[in-house]
């Protein structure tokens, strides 16, 4: 029945799923049952939720994805007190997750950002730390950097705060997840929020990944500032994270980035470092980064490969970044074989 | 090569490809009009048998009326090239031909050199540049170098239309430009 429920709430969203994609496999069941008669019309939250537990207990990746997404579209045509009060109530970390994503949805389809306040403060207070990543999860897809200031919510600059390291890593994935699906990496108050809490992280694993994969193009001169300081300092992890953030820099901080990636170059003892800092020469001067790179022979003998394989790599004349980092790792592959 | 350069290389690799930031992705592209009676009337010509177009332009016969939409199904970033005043008819030399003549518009910047532009928006209180799903973006209007009132989509790389967005999802003069219906799936 809870499948069939599902099924017409599907219909009624206008996806074009059949019922059968929705039916819902009983374990232990010795025959398959008969569909269920379609009777709903509408869809109430309660039977929305119902349906999205038994998928998420019993459902494939599928239809488990397909209940969670019809929540959020329905979100829309639901009561945001009802979405609220079922949001609080709820215990289950994935129905955390689910429902608050559904009022994250509703936030950005009606221009509504104070929803976002309910599970931004779930995730600051909750006693479960799986609850409080599931609520930070929640907020993953709209623009939720952007909702928290404009809510004066509690920043991720508290959330990695967080003595979780399940909430740390929530954090993190959706700071990457807003800064390249979000706004394609063009958005600077994200790019700095990132580095913000790179620089606050007590996970080194985890500012390297900030550092690494959100785009710097946007961020201002505060934010280079705070990259040179993980540059010169920190585990090796972070340097040659803060060493490719330093990389993608726009063009009016591009001047002391490269002063002081050469400078990285001559002093850091670890070869990961350096090897990023070579990449980020590349990216930050690109056509014209094959005398740099010769200027550089000699420095560290460990890494006159390196140095080939971009010269190589810049041979090919691309002019787009990521294809000049494909030919290298192409280079590379070819190589080693 | 020895198993463990192999699994080394293997994992370098890995690590590159999630490092790379800037990877296309297709997104889904519903109507800009919430209106049964929304219609798509140019896709790779202008009437469907004109000059070139390549854009979708979609309309339901009034004007400054209903809201034109972000269309992109997702949050994504609309930045707003405005100024132009209200207009429901054609384009006249002056303020009616604003902005190059695409009018009042909204650009989505994707990676590597894609966009998504929606254009010709006649201004309204919820006109702004904003971080959105499918929210009004301002009213269906005959803003800039547009003969009536009508949605334009595009979807460009560095600056050329591409037509397999609306294409590939067949989408073709006639069709509904509902916001419950998928129109395209421009990539970004």
């Amino acid at each position: 029945m809870r499948a069939a429920l599902l099924a017409a709430c599907l219909g009624s969203l206008g996806l074009g799923l059949g019922v059968e994609l929705v039916t819902v496999p009983r374990a232990g069941a010795q025959t398959a049952p008969a569909p269920a008669p379609v009777q709903a019309r509408s869809c109430s939250l309660d039977d929305m939720l119902a349906g999205l537990r038994q998928a998420l207990r019993h459902g494939s990746p599928a239809l488990r994805r397909y209940a969670r997404e019809l929540l959020k579209e329905s979100a829309i045509a639901l009561s945001p007190e009802e979405l609220r009060a079922a949001f609080l109530r709820e215990h289950d970390p994935q129905v955390v997750e689910s429902l608050g994503a559904a009022l994250a949805a509703r936030a950005a389809r009606n221009q509504e950002p104070e929803l976002v306040k309910v599970p931004l403060l779930r995730a600051v207070s909750d006693s479960d730390p799986a609850v409080r990543a599931a609520a930070v999860r929640s907020l993953r897809g709209i623009g939720s950097v952007e909702a928290m200031v404009e809510t004066r919510s509690p920043g991720y600059e508290r959330l990695i705060r967080d003595p979780s390291r399940e909430v740390q890593q929530a954090v993190v994935d959706n700071l990457v997840s807003e800064s390249a699906k979000v706004y394609f990496g063009h958005d600077r108050t994200v790019a700095e929020k990132a580095v913000q809490v790179a620089t606050l992280a007590s996970d080194p694993g985890l500012a390297a990944r900030l550092l690494r994969d959100v785009s710097t193009e946007q961020v201002g001169h505060g934010a280079v500032q705070e990259l040179l300081k993980l540059l010169g300092s920190g585990p090796p992890e972070v340097r040659a994270a803060a060493a490719l953030a330093l990389g993608g820099v726009p063009t009016a901080e591009a001047a002391v980035a490269r002063t002081a990636l050469l400078d990285c170059y001559q002093k850091d003892p670890e070869t990961a470092v350096r090897r990023a800092v070579l990449e980020a020469l590349v990216h930050l001067t690109m056509g014209a980064a094959p005398p740099l790179l010769e200027s550089l022979r000699g420095v560290a003998s460990a890494l006159s490969g390196e140095l080939d394989l971009w010269q190589a790599a810049l041979q090919s004349g691309l002019q787009e970044w990521h294809l000049l980092q494909r030919e290298k790792q192409r280079l590379e592959q070819q190589a080693l074989k | 090569m020895r198993t463990p350069n192999k699994l080394l290389f293997l994992a370098t690799a890995l690590c590159a490809l999630v490092a790379l930031p800037s990877i296309a992705i297709a997104a889904t592209a519903n109507g800009p009009i919430c209106n049964a009676s929304a219609t798509v009337n140019s896709t790779t010509y202008y009437g469907c048998g004109g000059g070139s177009h390549t854009a979708l332009d979609i309309a339901n016969g009034t004007c400054s009326v209903w809201n034109h939409r972000a269309m992109l199904v997702g949050s994504y970033h609309y930045t707003l090239y405005g100024g132009c005043s209200a207009s429901c008819g054609a384009c006249s030399a002056g303020a009616g031909c604003c902005n190059g003549g695409a009018g009042n518009y909204y650009v989505v910047s994707g990676s590597n050199g894609w966009d998504f532009r929606q254009l010709h928006s006649n201004p309204s209180s919820d006109t702004s540049t904003k971080t959105c799903d499918r929210c009004p973006l301002g009213l269906i209007g005959s803003t800039g170098n547009s003969t009536g009132a009508h949605s334009h989509s595009d979807n460009r790389q560095y600056g050329t239309r591409k037509s397999a967005w609306y294409t590939a999802v067949g989408t073709t003069c006639g069709k509904s430009g509902n916001c419950t219906n998928r129109v395209g799936v421009p990539t970004l």
